[in-house]
């Protein structure tokens, strides 16, 4: 059925239009249908119960006859009785004849005896006479007719012909074709000037679309005031797709020229490195030293790529959660010890203020080292020689704060808000170590924890970071 | 010292084998994973290295299977794959130890030998000697010749390491690994800070140095 449509209708508009042309049609010719045969009905027994009108006072005339010969022989009795309908009949005569009504009185075998003087022969109207009532066709002409028991099993048949019911039913069903032709197509007319609307919005979605996949990146669906919600919607939805798409796309440049300048720069030291001593015809010792520096070099590179790959592991979120219990006192404490030998060689002075409190949280140990190592990794860098840094832990309700204050170059508002992105560099770092990814891996880590990171920097005044983690209970 | 090599890249394989053969072992390599997996059931090995994606059968199944058959040889396995779920699933069938491709070649070296437990000094001796270097494991006090060292404790704790990995080079990343507990390299000079005060209290004044940079690679502790 679903192929079929696509082979023949494929456009949703024409779809549209064929569903509800056929809806309009078949419910137009069902209501007037049921219209019409209610209509029939009812005419019909309007007409006999007029017939039931006319034998009412037969029926009184006869069976009063047949009461007053009460002592005459049955025979008689009906002889007298239908003398009387006879004499009826022919007052009724005018009547009859102008509304063309006949009256049959009929013995119990079906046999006419007596009838109005309007009336054929009985036996030329062929009438199936199980019935008390029914239809029937003389002369091209249908009739309708009703028979009545009387007391001595005499019946009387009444009729009457249905020419002008039928007339007025041909010009209604005329009346009625056309009418249910007009609501169709005026209904139709409707449905397109509304699917056409509709569906406008929706075409421009799919010219901004192809545009798009031609590249021009700039386009963007405007919606009319007129348009539908649902388009609207959808409109937005788009225009939003596309703006994300967009600012992926520019950063996916961004990482793509950054990662390339972050491996191009030690791949060239090593070419560099091992040109110069083959050409020097180096002796042993050069040649180890080489050899040193290529590895320290492919170590580096190692360690960008295995930061690469974490971080969209920690991005996709495939990672199973570890639920060490993790001294982040003895952490910070460790880390200080670490980073000791740097902060002396740019002679910076660091200050550690760690609450008294048990700091135990539940995680994976090296992830919360790393986070925390690349921030004091961070703070160091930013800050210039003989420069302050303050650590310090705090214990807040259920929350620890971890804290890497220093007084060095901060960072501007714009940057703030851009150095969680991957490989981004504040424009004056690119001649500092590292790639980049630090701060983008911190921040991956710490969410993965369900923390939070944040900062606070103001140009040449210095930057905080902080870590917001839950404790454990 | 024989070692079983199932690796089907050949040039990781030919650089594991130099490697290897230098350090004094004997390789028996093959690229298939049934194939390894007969030898290793039939043959007599001190140790095997493994890959993980193998033709025939992958190294967890080998694993596993060799497992099942109790069958305990040390096995090393390595992989490309990062997922730490494979780093678990890998221990979990059995394997002794996990090595993520890229490896330092030191690194291999260094987790062979843990495996294997060669040139382990005696760990439940008390003391551990290198030349005329004596290191009192219990009270914790070194000695070189007559002099008495005085050490910090983390100067202790990195003597100790490098001393009970005795003529086999350690990488920086082993040292933060077990003296600092750093798991990572948070890309500092702090090794190489404590093994030169080290050197000023271990090696200055004596005529025989004891603790040897191997650039690129890391450090190692011995005689010669």
């Amino acid at each position: 059925m679903s192929s079929i449509l696509n082979k023949f209708l494929p456009s949703l508009k024409a779809r549209l239009l064929l569903t509800v042309t056929l809806i309009l049609s078949v419910m137009t010719i069902l209501t007037l249908s049921i219209t019409y045969f209610s209509m029939d009905k009812a005419i019909d027994s309007r007409i006999l119960s007029q017939l039931e009108t006319r034998y009412v006072p037969l029926e009184e005339e006869y069976t009063e006859e047949l009461n007053d010969h009460r002592n005459h022989s049955e025979e008689r009795k009906s002889r007298e009785a239908r003398k009387e309908i006879a004499e009826k009949l022919d007052e009724l005569k005018d009547i009859l004849n102008d509304r063309n009504e006949w009256i049959f009185l009929l013995n119990p075998q079906n046999e006419s005896l007596l009838s109005s003087k309007n009336a054929p022969d009985f036996k030329s109207l062929h009438l199936n006479m199980d019935n008390e009532s029914g239809k029937g066709l003389y002369d091209n002409t249908e009739f309708i007719y009703i028979a009545f028991e009387l007391h001595d099993n005499n019946k009387l048949l009444l009729t009457a012909d249905l020419k002008d019911k039928n007339e007025y039913m041909i010009l209604y069903r005329k009346r009625f074709l056309i009418t249910s032709l007009l609501v169709t197509i005026i209904g139709v007319f409707i449905c397109f000037v509304v699917i056409r609307s509709s569906l406008n919005g929706f075409e421009k979605v799919r010219k901004a679309a192809d545009s798009i996949a031609e590249g021009d990146y700039s386009k963007r669906v405007e919606t009319e005031y007129s348009a539908s919600r649902e388009v609207k919607e959808l409109s937005n939805s788009f225009n939003q797709m596309i703006d994300q798409t967009q600012s992926l796309l520019k950063e996916i440049k961004e990482v793509n020229n950054n990662v390339a300048h972050d491996l191009r720069t030690p791949l060239t030291r090593i070419r560099g490195k091992i040109e110069t001593t083959l050409m020097a015809d180096a002796g042993l010792m050069e040649h180890k030293e080489l050899s040193g520096i290529v590895i320290e070099e492919c170590d580096k590179l190692m360690l960008l790529i295995n930061n690469m790959l974490t971080l969209s592991e920690y991005e996709s979120g495939l990672i199973n959660k570890k639920d060490e219990r993790i001294n982040v006192k003895d952490i910070i404490k460790n880390l200080c010890e670490v980073f000791e030998t740097v902060c002396e060689d740019k002679g910076l002075k660091i200050k550690l203020e760690l609450d008294q409190q048990e700091m135990v949280i539940l995680g994976d140990t090296e992830k919360i080292q790393r986070s925390l190592s690349n921030l004091f990794d961070n703070s160091i860098k930013y800050t210039d020689d003989g420069g302050d840094i303050l650590i310090s832990a705090k214990v807040e309700g259920k929350n620890l704060k971890i804290s890497f204050t220093d007084n060095g170059c901060g960072i501007s508002k714009d940057d703030q808000n851009r150095i969680f992105e991957r490989f981004y560099r504040v424009e004056s770092s690119r001649s500092t170590t590292g790639n980049g990814l630090g701060l983008n891996l911190a921040k991956a880590f710490i969410e993965n924890h369900g923390g939070k990171i944040s900062v606070q920097s103001a140009p040449d005044k210095g930057s905080c970071f902080t870590v917001s983690l839950g404790l454990c209970s | 010292m024989k070692i079983l090599l199932v690796e089907d890249d050949t040039r990781t394989a030919e650089f594991i084998s130099k490697g290897l053969k230098q350090a004094g072992y004997i390789i028996e390599h093959t690229e298939r994973g049934d194939d390894g997996y007969d030898k290793a059931v039939h043959g007599t090995y001190d140790a095997a290295v493994m890959d993980v994606m193998l033709p025939g059968m992958d190294g967890l199944s080998i694993v596993s299977k060799l497992r099942s058959r109790q069958n305990n040889l040390p096995i090393i396995i390595l992989s490309a794959k990062r997922e730490v779920d494979d780093r678990i699933f890998g221990l979990q069938a059995g394997a002794d130890d996990y090595l993520v491709k890229p490896f330092a070649f030191s690194e291999l070296l260094a987790r062979i030998q843990t495996i294997t437990r060669r040139n382990q000094p005696d760990l439940n001796s008390r003391y551990i000697n290198i030349d005329d270097l004596c290191i009192d494991i219990i009270s914790r006090k070194v000695t070189r010749g007559d002099k008495r060292l005085d050490l910090q404790p983390r100067e202790y704790s990195l003597l100790e390491y490098l001393a009970r990995h005795k003529g086999r080079v350690v990488s920086k990343i082993m040292i933060m690994e077990n003296v600092w507990e750093f798991n990572f390299d948070p890309q500092t000079n702090i090794v190489e800070s404590r093994i030169c005060r080290l050197r000023e209290k271990v090696d200055k004044g004596f005529e025989n140095k004891l603790i040897h940079t191997v650039r690129g690679v890391g450090y190692v502790l011995d005689s010669e």
